[in-house]
């Protein structure tokens, strides 16, 4: 592509040459990204009839008149030095492991513990990790989540720009959470932030991932991947505070070896369609899975969650709470299936959804779907639950000289509160609890 | 403090009056005037067997919404509280101990209690000062201090439950208390704990009004004055010695005082309290 330096990109095979190139990538890279492309050229759009999207309206995803790409921008000496708009989402004193940020579609600010990068952890923008770190990369991009998957994962396959690699080496513990954040300012366009991470045998860590937006219309297509070797515990919190005009679609996908741990949590704060896939693929013995959910929907926001619980390997373990508050007319719908395959004798599974809707034009549906093929199952159980909130414990609250409304938000704080306290650290409990104050306008 | 909340000396003001209250649940008629004088410094027992209408006139003296005040009012301190809201009217001093309290998941007690007494006073009350407050509440009810970082009433016992009941009335000090049936699902110890709470809180400037079911709770905290409701109307009214009578004869001779034998006049004198 050579057009002019002013015209937008347009979304288009020479497109992705063009970002390659503009990244100086490898050609073994080029090719993944035009196969990649080509597999995005001969998916069909979602079928809205499908099981997946039925519940969803797709009728405006479209991706007419979307930039490809953003500009490039410049490298920031501190998070400050991001455009105000981005910066007010983050805290330049947070204290982290490692930081990269992404504006728009590339990373403009990396930043690593001198300690753990003399122990080997690589925390570094998948973009320059693709050239330096090229093996894992290589050996690891696009192994959880593919690009055949469906039309916006070929998409990403073939746009992805800037994101995040966290490589933690065997045995090393990263006790500070490590940050990705990937901002959006660019009117009508589209970001593919890709985060990937490694973590070898009997290593630990915890990534946050931040998607961030003015309210500006665009599109988030991400992708997670995690890759938790024999022993690892890996913690993955993701919050999403895009703009309210803002498409977003990532999937997540986790797989574990044996006697790995993961611990998900989603906050799903902004968007105005959000489609989320996280899967959890149990593939090794005595694996440990937590997914943890907390959705907090007004206007006309839909969020969408799609899990896999899936248990391959015997003895492995996982367990689902997702939460949802829904005001005005947003809706939230999600689709939760444990899978426990033949292997997977003597596993456990369990996955509850509980939606608090504020207006009677709120909604919510949660379909849970156990599939067990395993003969002898430890332990499987669902539930889910949608419903106002309870006139008997606002009025309880009132009785006490507690005014409705706050009463209504102390029950809203309560009603996160589970979820929150399954979260083992306290700065993390804190930053959500921070972010959920925000949205309620505190 | 007189242990057995013996009649505490009435200053004859007039701290609450219901005039002739009507209320209906769903369209029917619970409450069918209703009159009743607290005044300060008074314990008055509301008895009466269930379905009588004790709850319903405990709910509407605080404003919930699914009781419907068809006609009368509800006086405190000489103004009507009917067209307030439930947290207004518990901000001028009114309170209620409900029988059944509700759990409120993810709601921590000690939370809760500060954002009451916060609405109760209209100020933030300062953290040492709540804690001390909170501290010698627990005291004189026995709890143990492990409840303020509990859910509010969630996975409590029966006992514990109408304990940070009182725990509430105690630290928001209304001047009115309504404490709908506290005593029933106590075994004898924890209803002893309970007496000695409210008998405690006993004084010239509250008003209490005690509704129950059996007398076994005015054993312990002897009202100035009892008040038999009977099919949403107070058929009878007289001294702490009605509490005996109901004992020995039960509820029919005033409920049904043909069947029962009692003359015509038990129910003349019931209905000119009414």
């Amino acid at each position: 592509m050579t057009g002019t330096v002013t015209a937008l990109p347009s979304l288009n095979r020479d497109a992705v040459e063009a970002l390659s190139a503009r990244f100086g990538e490898p050609e073994w890279l080029l090719k993944r990204r035009l196969e990649a492309w080509r597999l995005f050229e001969e998916a069909p759009m979602p079928d809205p009839l499908s099981e997946e999207w039925r519940r969803t309206d797709v009728s405006n995803m479209s991706l007419d008149g979307l930039a490809p790409f953003a500009p490039p921008r410049k490298a920031i000496e501190s998070v400050a030095g991001l455009p105000a708009e981005l910066a007010v989402f983050l805290d330049e004193n947070e204290d982290l492991a490692g930081r990269i940020v992404q504006h728009d579609s590339d990373v403009v600010y990396e930043t690593l513990d001198q300690d753990l990068a003399a122990k080997d952890v690589i925390v570094t923008s998948l973009q320059s990790a693709a050239r330096e770190h090229e093996e894992i990369v290589r050996d690891s991009l696009f192994t959880a989540v593919t690009p055949a998957e469906w039309k916006y994962l070929g998409l990403h396959g073939a746009l992805w720009s800037g994101g995040c690699l966290v490589y933690v080496p065997k045995g090393v513990e990263v006790e500070l959470p490590i940050e990705y954040v990937a901002g959006l300012t660019a009117e009508r366009t589209g970001i593919f932030p890709h985060l990937l991470i490694v973590a070898e045998a009997n290593s630990s860590v915890t990534v946050i991932q931040e998607e961030i937006s003015p309210e500006i219309t665009g599109l988030v297509a991400g992708a997670v991947e995690v890759i938790a070797r024999e022993g690892s515990n890996v913690r993955f919190i993701d919050v999403q505070r895009l703009g309210k005009q803002v498409q977003n679609f990532t999937t997540m996908r986790v797989l574990l070896s044996k006697d790995a741990s993961f611990q998900g949590i989603l906050l799903g704060l902004g968007g105005e369609l959000t489609k989320t896939r996280l899967d959890v693929r149990m593939d090794g013995e005595g694996s440990e899975t937590e997914l943890l959910g907390l959705v907090f929907g007004d206007g006309d926001q839909h969020f969408a969650y799609d899990t896999r619980q899936d248990h391959v390997a015997p003895r492995t373990e996982s367990d689902l709470l997702f939460k949802s508050v829904l005001d005005d007319s947003a809706s939230f719908i999600w689709n939760g299936v444990v899978e426990v395959r033949r292997g997977a004798t003597e596993s456990a599974a369990n996955q509850t959804n509980r939606n608090l809707l504020l207006s009677d034009k709120a909604s919510a549906s949660p379909t849970p779907i156990l599939e067990i093929s395993a003969y002898d199952v430890a332990r499987c159980s669902h539930g889910a639950t949608v419903g106002p909130v309870d006139d008997e414990l606002i009025f309880y609250l009132q009785s006490r000289g507690i005014p409705a409304d706050e009463a209504q938000e102390m029950l809203v704080d309560g009603f996160f509160a589970e979820v929150l306290e399954r979260v083992p650290s306290e700065r993390v409990q804190d930053r959500v609890r921070a972010v959920l104050d925000t949205k309620l306008g505190r | 403090m007189n242990n057995n909340g013996g009649s505490m000396a009435s200053n004859n003001e007039t701290l609450f009056r219901v005039e002739h209250l009507h209320v209906s649940v769903e369209n029917t008629e619970i409450l069918k005037g209703v009159d009743l004088v607290v005044n300060r410094g008074e314990v008055h027992a509301l008895m009466g067997p269930n379905g009588s209408g004790k709850s319903t006139l405990a709910n509407s003296i605080m404003g919930h919404p699914r009781y419907k005040v068809t006609q009368g009012k509800v006086l405190f301190n000489g103004n009507d509280v009917l067209p307030l809201t439930p947290d207004k009217r518990a901000q001028l001093g009114l309170f209620l101990a409900f029988q059944y309290p509700v759990g409120i998941p993810g709601v921590v007690m000690g939370n809760f209690m500060r954002a009451a007494l916060k609405a109760r006073r209209g100020e933030d009350v300062p953290v040492r000062e709540f804690r001390k407050l909170l501290d010698e509440t627990l005291d004189l009810l026995k709890m143990d201090p492990s409840f303020v970082r509990r859910y509010v009433n969630e996975g409590f016992s029966g006992g514990e439950k109408k304990r940070a009941e009182v725990l509430q009335m105690a630290m928001l000090k209304p001047e009115m208390a309504v404490l709908d049936e506290t005593d029933s699902g106590l075994d004898i110890d924890a209803l002893k704990i309970v007496a000695e709470g409210i008998n405690a809180l006993r004084g010239p400037d509250l008003g209490v009004l005690v509704i129950t079911h059996y007398q076994r709770i005015l054993d312990y905290i002897t009202p100035d004055k009892v008040h038999v409701l009977f099919d949403g109307r107070i058929v009878k009214s007289g001294g702490p010695e009605l509490v005996h009578e109901l004992e020995e004869r039960g509820y029919d001779w005033i409920t049904n005082p043909e069947a029962s034998g009692a003359g015509p006049e038990a129910v003349a004198a019931g209905k000119e309290n009414a």
